[in-house]
């Protein structure tokens, strides 16, 4: 099962809402998509769920074209808007069972696909809770069993960890990697790019309706240049200047700041391996170091190199 | 598994909106309260009725009012109940799920937009039909009070319920228009006037039909002609709304003005041949007008409608487009479309002055050379109007797409509501300032002839220059189709099946500039 995005466009009078954007993602992958505010996220999503029609270009579910073939299009995808349910007067097994209901699920299979993914979504506490009643957490994993019910192998989530509590993101964040494990192919959406960073197979960076990186992240991270690639904070019981002064003469530093806590903050130009040598250098030089922490360039720093954060 | 039962085939059958209303409607405390407050009003009017009239004694007497006087209460109570209630539920709980998250929720499911609306009209029936059967006992029981009888209390009882289930879609047409919340609580102030207009026109006719008795009415022809033809006509409104809001709930991208143009000419035909019949049957030519009246309507608003409409089609319901040329022709006046929807309404009034001809040639009545000639005048009256509406809807055409480009075509019906304003009083304000005191409509209503509610005075009252206002409108008319036939023919040309240009293909490594490709076997 594959899904492809081909050269898709979608022009809303002179806003280029989607333009020309192509990328593909399969079974079993979880997929970022990230880009600033009125990107043409929503709107690429919307299109993948048969909501929207583009102007030109198409997408395929399994080779089902979904302009042209939206019904059987829209079997094969689960949609998780960014709203939630929020229907008066209705429990979330009434909700589930119509929604079932509504996908044509019939009789004793229907109750047995709404148990399953009310246990599977851990549901099964609150099933009678009315919806109303919900923590936007609680909402957002209904949100998702909602989108489960028909059991599509294709799920689109936009902006689901918005507004979530930690522990919310946490559960959240457990049952993407099971849906993923499952063979599901997951395109979600967010703006908490470290726990993206987290849990997506590969990214797509979009801004002004246009990709603008896509890909394995450690691949986009050594396709971008200007990004600092590992940064390393250093904390000593002492000689707090004289380290700062020696980091600046070292080789594989490339940039030093002595911070006000007295640690200092250095990018170092390499990988593991210069992060080692450089704290074995460290104590050779009889720095007591009490701290030596080194951070990854992330998907954060990525995303704010590459975007420029201008609305259209 | 065990095979599934008679219950549980009839459960999956049910439509899900209805299963959803109705355990929505049964777990609010509002409908409950209200359902129990409408049998507690019943029970206790009819109770401190008889208490009252037992202390009196008038039990003991023969009151021949009684009857009928308390049941017009209990009928007060049940329409205030049904119609102020039920309709208004019905609506607000629509308009409040309009968001655009629940309907797009639905549309990803196999509901259908149709499934959706007969959903809400089928649960609030239901409620209705609930209630109903609670207050019909208490209004039976006035039978023994006497002054009414069984087959008035039970025809009355009928029209309630039509007109509840009118109402009822009336609230879903309302509640379907796509608005923001300021014009959400406009449309809900105007539909509330509206409940409240039907419910006092439906208190006044059954009144006076329990007042006056319906047992002799039954004998009469003229009472059945206008029973049918009150039916049709409702039958047909009802649908009307139907089918719109069927079409204001579908995906902008489907075919969605389709239902409503399959339900105007077919109901336009069936309507026109039971309005015929009914109109031999009964030997007037009264029912066969207001079928006149109807289809002018439909072509009127069909016409109105159409000029908002697309002027290109996307892959969705280009796909859809019939390849066969033979076939396509028909399908351009059946597809959402601005000139395709002209053309609709030129076929309804088409099949309109088919109808007329054909009953003039037909009718059977004894002083034919009389009878027919204010079917003619009535024609005649509609289709002038109608020239109006198309003169009006096509220069509002022009003038959008020539002075206001940027304005979207869903808006021309805006653009035509200037532009009558500004035909029909601009000429005549001029002309009075110019002749002042001295103006009459005998000798300057050549000012007013861009004015349509004068040209419906001159066909039907004065009846001494209707040809000066057909002349004009026609002249208008042959002049606004020359300006736009490169418009339309440009729609007819574009109205082609779509043809894939991608095809669905593994992405290669990307070597596009402007999109990237990922091959998900590399990652």
């Amino acid at each position: 099962m594959r899904v492809n995005i081909v050269h898709l466009k979608k022009y809303y009078g002179s806003t280029r809402a989607v333009d020309d954007i192509s990328f593909s993602f399969a079974s079993g992958q979880i997929f970022g998509f990230v880009g600033p505010n009125g990107a043409g996220k929503t709107t690429t999503m919307r299109i993948l769920a048969t909501l929207d029609e583009p102007l030109d270009g198409d997408a395929f579910i399994d080779g089902i074209s979904v302009i042209q073939y939206p019904d059987k299009a829209r079997k094969l995808v689960g949609y998780v808007p960014d709203n939630l349910p929020r229907h008066r007067d209705m429990s979330v097994h009434e909700y589930l069972d119509f929604f079932g209901r509504a996908y044509g699920l019939k009789g004793g299979h229907r109750r047995q696909v709404i148990d399953r993914i009310e246990e599977f979504t851990n549901l099964m506490g609150i099933r009678e809770k009315a919806l109303v009643a919900l923590s936007k957490g609680m909402a957002q994993r209904v949100s998702v069993a909602r989108a489960l019910l028909h059991d599509p192998p294709v799920l689109i989530m936009d902006e689901p960890a918005a507004g979530l509590d930690p522990r919310a993101r946490i559960e959240l964040r457990e049952l993407l990697k099971m849906l993923s494990w499952q063979g599901k192919a997951v395109l979600i959406s967010s703006h908490i790019l470290t726990e993206l960073a987290e849990i997506c197979d590969g990214v797509v960076i979009i801004e002004h309706g246009r990709i603008l990186r896509a890909g394995k992240l450690d691949r986009i991270l050594a396709n971008t240049t200007d990004i600092p690639k590992r940064t390393v904070h250093i904390r000593t019981l002492d000689r707090h200047e004289e380290l700062y002064k020696h980091l600046l003469q070292t080789p594989t530093i490339e940039k030093a700041s002595l911070l006000v806590d007295n640690t200092v903050e250095a990018e170092v130009n390499g990988g593991e391996d210069e992060c080692c040598d450089l704290l074995a250098g460290l104590i050779q030089y009889g720095f007591r170091v009490r701290e030596f922490r080194q951070r990854r360039a992330g998907l954060e720093e990525i995303f704010m190199n590459v975007t420029k954060g201008e609305v259209q | 598994m065990k095979p599934p039962g008679f219950i549980e085939k009839l459960d999956d059958a049910i439509n899900p909106i209805v299963v959803k209303e109705l355990r929505q409607a049964v777990r609010s405390r509002f409908v409950v309260a209200v359902v129990l407050l409408f049998l507690l009003l019943q029970l206790a009017f009819l109770g401190i009725y008889l208490t009252i009239a037992g202390l009196n004694g008038w039990l003991d007497t023969i009151d021949y009012q009684a009857g009928r006087d308390v049941f017009t209460w209990l009928q007060v109570i049940l329409l205030a109940t049904c119609m102020l209630f039920l309709p208004a539920y019905a609506g607000a709980r629509l308009a409040a799920e309009r968001s655009e998250v629940n309907t797009d929720l639905l549309f990803i499911t196999t509901l259908q937009p149709r499934k959706i609306i007969s959903g809400k009209l089928a649960s609030s029936v239901v409620i209705a039909v609930m209630i109903f059967s609670a207050c019909a006992p208490f209004m039976a029981f006035t039978y023994f009070l006497r002054g009414i009888d069984l087959v008035s209390i039970f025809f009355v009882i009928a029209i309630d319920f039509l007109v509840v289930l009118g109402s009822v879609h009336l609230m879903v047409f309302l509640a379907v228009i796509p608005a923001n919340r300021v014009l959400k609580a406009f449309l809900g102030v105007i539909g509330f006037a509206m409940l409240l207009f039907i419910f006092g026109m439906t208190l006044a006719a059954t009144i006076s039909l329990v007042h006056f008795g319906l047992s002799p009415m039954l004998e009469n022809r003229e009472f059945w002609s206008i029973c049918a033809t009150v039916v049709l006509e409702f039958v047909g409104e009802c649908g009307l709304l139907y089918t719109w809001a069927v079409a204001l709930i579908s995906a902008p991208s489907a075919n969605r003005i389709l239902p409503m143009r399959v339900f105007m000419l077919a109901f336009g035909l069936i309507s026109g041949l039971a309005h015929a019949f009914i109109a031999y049957s009964t030997q007037q030519e009264e029912p066969f007008q207001s079928w006149i009246l109807f289809m002018g309507q439909m072509t009127g608003l069909a016409l109105f409608i159409a000029v908002n409409e697309r002027q290109s089609w996307t892959p969705r319901v280009s796909r859809t487009i019939p390849r066969n040329p033979l076939l396509r022709v028909p399908a351009f006046l059946f597809y959402s479309g601005a000139a395709g929807g002209v053309l609709f309404a030129g076929l309804l009034f088409g099949v309109m002055a088919l109808g007329v001809w054909l009953f003039k040639l037909w009718h059977p009545l004894p002083v034919a050379p009389v009878m027919g000639t204010i079917t003619d005048e009535m024609f005649n009256c509609m289709a002038v109007v109608l020239l109006y509406i198309y003169c009006y809807g096509m220069t509002a055409v022009l003038v959008r797409s020539w002075l206001m480009p940027g304005v979207q075509h869903v808006y021309t019906w805006v653009v035509m509501l200037f532009l009558i304003a500004l035909g029909s009083l601009a000429p005549f304000l001029v002309s009075a300032l110019i002749f002042m005191g001295g103006w009459n409509y005998h000798e300057h209503f050549v000012w007013v002839l861009g004015n349509p509610g004068f040209a419906i005075y001159e066909f039907v009252d004065r009846k001494l220059d209707e040809t000066a206002y057909v002349y004009f409108a026609g002249a208008w008319a042959a002049l606004v189709t020359l300006l736009n036939v490169v418009w339309f023919f440009r729609q007819m040309r574009a109205f082609r099946p779509f043809e894939a240009s991608h095809a669905p293909t593994v992405l290669p490594a990307g070597s596009d500039s402007s999109s990237v490709t990922l091959p998900v076997s590399k990652l």
